[in-house]
């Protein structure tokens, strides 16, 4: 356990050497979030609407600023898995003695928690300047919230791996890697709220596991989800990180077979 | 100018070569553009299934705008977008920059021009379909006089996104790494898809002034619908001037910054 805490604090360090970008990020960051606030108080307002599929302005603005805080839990800027097996940089890293997932999500999980740290001030500057369309939640949405949000991330850590292992059958993965997690992200609600779309294409988006990552969270800390529905949800969140961790073990140990330790 | 262009051609020809090589590649960056594309699409429909009109627009109108935007990031993306990402990400961190620096060219157009995207080429060939097709669905009377009118604003717009591109870059010159500067411009392409009328006041006199977003594309996607606006235009030429002078005068005190160095 020392040796991974310890790793974890190397990868914190080495992610604030660098703060100025991390700040820097975070500040272009916040155009995403003022531009939705331009763009759907015009749509409420020339519609003449109170509510967009029982949202609110308030609710549908609340929704980007939590997507905004989503967004810093991005897997795909903050796991270079593809990137080791492609350029053969994995064979260091499976030759040590630990467990090489167990690294990859330490280094990850440290970039993450440095997203998250510098993006607080930043936050807080969103909600100063938007207070009057930001809904609150209560103390039991906010937990439940953030039990969401971790279950969501464990699943989407799990979906990246088996996206990163196939870098073992088909080398360089990094244009598939991305297109999926762009496209995953739209299934995801995070360009707008799933609650907007009607017909075949929400009930699709709501079969899909990546519902979780942005519209059930931003759900929940509005207060629009139950409780028995939330207990439902995290069930099935549990059942998709079983799916996910045993498609990417058998994806993995197979192409663990197959690697070289080559690179390019 | 001939010394120039005829880099331009070389560079480009490279670009082609190494491109028709890495076929799968291109197809996924295309695949990738395209889902864009089609992404935003379903959001505008989303939009309009509210409302009729945005800040006055249609919703081929508002596509039409998107497209521009597109349109324009994807020509600057042939010719300088990943060369000046390479600026803000390693040029000047590693010390490659003295490749650049020491031709007898101008090293901002060498190192503008030297990762050229060729293959935005097909993406920009079926932005251009759908933005045809928003034209004509719009049901806008279009003079030849408007059409005329925006090629030049559309010309403006393209060298005024490249300027804002490379002032956006500059900063790499005195911080160690400032990756995030590579992806300034792609943020604000955000402000670039709606109609002006959308933003408050305040934020709209900096988007056409000190950040001149607007101006690449919402002028040209104005002046195609309505009649033509000397002032505008006047405009547009100005700005861009300003824009380019102060680029060209940033990038050579930044030079004069540069030590080289490696790590």
């Amino acid at each position: 356990m020392q040796k991974y805490l310890s790793y974890f604090q190397i990868s914190l360090k080495s992610m604030y050497a660098y703060k100025g970008d991390f700040f820097l990020y975070m500040a272009i960051n916040m155009v995403f979030f003022y531009v939705s606030i331009a763009l759907w108080s015009t749509v409420y307002k020339s519609g003449g609407l109170t509510t967009i599929d029982n949202y609110t302005l308030s609710n549908t603005i609340t929704y980007y600023l939590i997507s905004m805080l989503i967004f810093r839990f991005d897997i795909n800027n903050a796991l270079y898995f593809a990137e080791e097996i492609w350029s053969g940089e994995f064979t260091n890293n499976v030759m040590r003695p630990w467990n090489v997932i167990s690294s990859y999500f330490l280094l990850m999980v440290s970039d993450i928690f440095m997203g998250l740290l510098s993006f607080i001030p930043f936050l807080i500057f969103m909600v100063l300047t938007s207070y009057q369309f930001i809904n609150i939640p209560t103390i039991g949405n906010l937990i439940f919230f953030c039990i969401t949000l971790l279950a969501a991330f464990i699943m989407n850590f799990f979906f990246n791996l088996i996206l990163h292992s196939l870098t073992f059958y088909f080398g360089d993965q990094y244009a598939q890697i991305e297109l999926t997690n762009y496209v995953t992200s739209y299934f995801a609600g995070a360009i707008f709220p799933i609650a907007f779309l009607s017909g075949a294409l929400k009930e699709i988006f709501m079969i899909l596991p990546f519902k979780f990552l942005f519209f059930i969270p931003a759900e929940i800390f509005l207060g629009k989800v139950s409780v028995h529905q939330m207990l439902l949800y995290w069930a099935e969140i549990l059942v998709w990180i079983g799916i996910f961790y045993l498609i990417f073990s058998i994806v993995y140990n197979r192409g663990l077979k197959l690697y070289h330790g080559t690179g390019r | 100018m001939k010394k120039y262009l005829k880099i331009a051609k070389i560079v480009l020809k490279n670009a082609y070569i190494r491109d028709s090589k890495i076929i799968g590649n291109v197809t996924s960056n295309l695949l990738v553009s395209l889902t864009e594309v089609a992404i935003t699409l379903t959001m505008f429909s989303t939009i309009f299934k509210n409302t009729d009109s945005l800040a006055g627009w249609n919703i081929y109108q508002v596509v039409f705008l998107y497209t521009l935007m597109k349109g324009i990031t994807l020509i600057n993306g042939v010719y300088a977008r990943r060369g000046l990402a390479d600026m803000a990400k390693k040029l000047i961190r590693t010390g490659e920059y003295d490749f650049y620096a020491t031709k007898p060219v101008n090293s901002m157009f060498l190192v503008s021009m030297s990762k050229p995207k060729i293959y935005n080429l097909l993406t920009l060939f079926f932005v251009a379909i759908l933005s045809v097709y928003c034209v004509v669905k719009s049901g806008m009377p279009i003079s030849l006089v408007s059409i005329f009118f925006f090629v030049l604003f559309l010309l403006v717009g393209i060298i005024l996104f490249y300027f804002i591109n490379v002032v956006s870059v500059i900063p790499a010159f005195w911080f160690i790494r400032l990756f995030s500067l590579s992806d300034v411009v792609n943020r604000f392409t955000q402000l670039m898809r709606y109609p002006a009328g959308i933003y408050p006041m305040a934020t709209k006199i900096v988007l056409f002034t000190i950040i001149p977003v607007l101006v690449v594309t919402y002028f040209p996607a104005w002046q195609l619908f309505n009649a033509p606006n000397y002032l505008y235009l006047l405009y547009a030429v100005i700005i861009t001037l300003i824009f380019g002078i102060v680029a060209n005068y940033l990038w050579k005190i930044g030079e004069k910054h540069y030590g080289s160095a490696s790590s």
